[in-house]
């Protein structure tokens, strides 16, 4: 099975499988009322059969492309799913330690990983890039447009607090 | 008329009230082209502050804001295919290859001159034609705004002719996520699951910002592809006399579309930006340069999008009605100073209005000059190291998407919209008509359901009136035009062969 072809039949099977699931899902959709044909289920079903048909149509077709053997042209450029991987992973980190860092601490952290990932090697930069970036978000949108960014627990906050 | 426009022009040009406006454009600039922060937060944010000011001014603070924004999204839109606003999505799409190219000051002069020209355009028809666009717009009734959200939807669908299939499960993708949450109409839940988060339904800047600007990112970091550097001297380069008459017609088209999307209630510059592609897609004599980052491609949504500014305060100012997302903050900030809009406001408060009119136009011009100026500015952003630029951008993406409803949960949201974003780009689903379901969605169906109230639950009625028949129609054929092209290619290519048969076995 080509390998360019594979994320795609996945993707086309998913939303395959998706579609049906909420399909079964549309029937416990409450409906009442003199337009009950014209309800809250009407939109939703037609948006799901449709996807259901289109998406059942482009997983066929790609199984016949992988049948007959027909090779997608080459993307170009290096893959590096490691890097995405990490990419993926430490901003995942990011969003669930800023609960508990708070913003002011888990975006250095971010942003010097981040970077650092992408392989920048200027270590002085990137650490005071980081820092300098989030004092003036700080000071920009904290305290000037006043959004309420998380501050963090336990000593995280006493920090956060020193500044908001 | 004369006179009104001198006491206009009396208050606009008070020192306090013309400083007050440019600081609206500065700002509105900024929170354009900040992901996530957009020209309706910014306006919502800076409501408050206008407690302080005379009416005249916090209107015109608030103006600025509007307009400034809806051209700075296309600076982020350009530079990092990351619209800062989303009526500037659609000048990704042409912009950010451009600037891939290492044109992008080019790519910025002609945002901000289309930008320029289509807001002046919206001022003037709002400004002599607003009585006439609102009486229009008041005759169409929910059949017409089904049948154009199903329009815009089709062709923009249909714009890659090689993955229409793929085009219109992204569009359905998105309609699908617009169904989430609570039924506009009925009260009911949908695909709630009990979840309190997916009670309140997908917030679209998440969604957006998550898809254009995480996913781009994400693409980047696993690709490892280097955009063209930009020579460090780089200037805005605005486009010539005669590169602006080569896209007249463009113009022209962005400018109309804009202007009459913008005064229909309830659509604004985002679909107007969107539709204006989608013509030029559909007009243009070569279709398949678009995306590809042709001038005709920025100058089309930018024109419409703030011609569609313009536009919307016609049915703000003449019914208040709002016109798009933004001036129903506005009604806020004009109800807050005793000002109520409506046809009252044109008898009783003629300086107010006018006051209104005159700085709308020179807010143009100001993001004019201030764009000039921001663009050589922002093209130096270029030269920092690509590994900044994305961090940076992610740590503003998360913030706007905080600052939505100010919960974390938005920014799972986002990240989830990031990978799904990401796997779209890789497998060529293409992004705007997901953004554009999300968008259309709830307009779509809540105008559909009411149609079929006011038609008796007939169907076909639809079709037997003029416009959203027309436009019904128009959509089918844009859906199916790829398949008929193919259709006619074979026949041809059957009958060339037939021919070519036909000959070989003559002696």
């Amino acid at each position: 099975m080509p390998r360019p072809y594979l994320g795609e039949i996945i993707t086309c099977a998913a939303y395959l499988g998706l579609s049906i699931f909420l399909l079964f899902k549309v029937e416990k959709i409450p409906q009442f009322g003199v337009d009950a044909s014209f309800g809250p289920r009407l939109w939703p079903l037609i948006i799901l059969g449709l996807s259901a048909l289109i998406s059942a149509s482009l997983f066929v077709s790609h199984l016949l492309t992988i049948f007959r053997g027909d090779a997608r042209p080459s993307s170009g450029g290096m893959e590096a799913w490691w890097t995405l991987f990490l990419s993926m992973v430490t901003f995942l980190l990011y969003t669930a330690g800023m609960q508990y860092l708070g913003f002011l601490v888990a975006t250095p952290l971010y942003m010097a990983g981040f970077m650092a990932i992408l392989g920048m090697r200027r270590w002085t930069y990137l650490v005071m890039s980081s820092i300098a970036v989030t004092l003036i978000l700080n000071f920009l949108f904290i305290q000037f447009l006043f959004i309420p960014l998380p501050k963090g627990v336990g000593v995280f906050r006493d920090i956060s607090l020193l500044f908001y | 008329m004369v006179e009104n426009f001198s006491l206009g022009a009396q208050n606009v040009f008070v020192l306090v009230n013309f400083s007050i406006l440019t600081l609206g454009v500065v700002l509105g600039i900024i929170f354009g082209l900040l992901p996530g922060i957009s020209g309706v937060n910014g306006v919502a944010l800076l409501i408050p502050f206008t407690f302080t000011l005379d009416p005249i001014a916090g209107v015109l603070l608030l103006t600025g804001v509007y307009c400034g924004s809806t051209y700075g999204g296309s600076i982020t839109s350009i530079l990092f295919n990351t619209p800062g606003d989303p009526q500037n999505a659609p000048t990704c799409f042409d912009g950010y290859p451009m600037a891939k190219r290492g044109e992008a000051g080019r790519a910025l002069g002609l945002a901000i001159t289309s930008s320029g020209l289509g807001g002046i355009f919206g001022t003037v028809v709002l400004i002599t034609v607003s009585p006439l666009l609102a009486k229009v717009a008041l005759k169409f009734s929910p059949a017409e705004f089904f049948a154009l959200a199903l329009f815009g939807l089709s062709v923009i669908s249909s714009m890659d002719a090689k993955s229409v299939r793929k085009g219109m499960l992204s569009g359905l993708f998105g309609l699908l996520l617009a169904t989430v949450g609570i039924d506009a109409i009925s009260g009911t839940e949908r695909f709630t699951f009990g979840s309190k988060l997916l009670i309140s339904g997908f917030s679209f800047i998440p969604i957006t910002v998550g898809v254009f600007a995480l996913g781009e990112i994400f693409d980047l970091a696993h690709t490892q592809q280097e955009f063209a550097r930009v020579d460090r001297k780089i200037s805005a380069d605005l486009p010539k006399l005669r590169e602006i008459l080569a896209l007249k017609w463009t113009l022209v088209r962005g400018m109309t579309i804009g202007t009459l999307i913008g005064v229909l209630p309830g659509v604004g510059a985002t679909t107007a930006a969107f539709m204006g592609y989608a013509a030029e897609v559909r007009f243009s004599r070569h279709p398949e340069r678009l995306g590809t980052g042709v001038p005709e491609g920025i100058a089309a949504p930018e024109s419409a999008n703030n011609a569609a500014v313009g536009a919307s305060y016609v049915p703000l100012l003449t019914m208040g009605i709002p016109g798009s997302a933004t001036t129903a903050i506005l009604i806020g900030g004009l109800l807050v100073h005793g000002i109520v809009p409506g046809p009252l406001l044109f008898v009783q408060q003629k300086p107010f209005v006018f006051s209104i009119f005159v700085g709308m136009f020179m807010a143009n011009l100001l993001m004019i000059i201030g764009g000039i100026l921001a663009v050589r500015l922002f093209v130096k952003v270029l030269n920092i190291p690509y590994a900044f630029q994305a961090a940076f951008v992610i740590v503003l993406c998360t913030i706007g998407a905080f600052a939505v409803r100010n919960d974390i949960a938005d920014v799972w949201i986002m990240l989830i919209f990031g990978v799904i974003g990401f796997l779209m780009k890789r497998y060529d689903f293409p992004l705007a008509p997901l953004i554009l379901g999300v968008v259309l969605g709830p307009i779509a169906e809540f105008s559909l359901r009411r149609a079929m109230l006011m038609l008796d639950y007939n169907i076909w009625a639809l079709f037997t009136r003029p416009v959203s028949g027309t436009l019904i129609i128009l959509s089918i054929l844009s859906l199916l035009s790829p398949g008929i092209r193919w259709l006619i290619a074979l026949t041809r290519k059957k009958a060339k062969a037939s021919v070519a048969k036909s000959e070989n076995s003559t002696p």
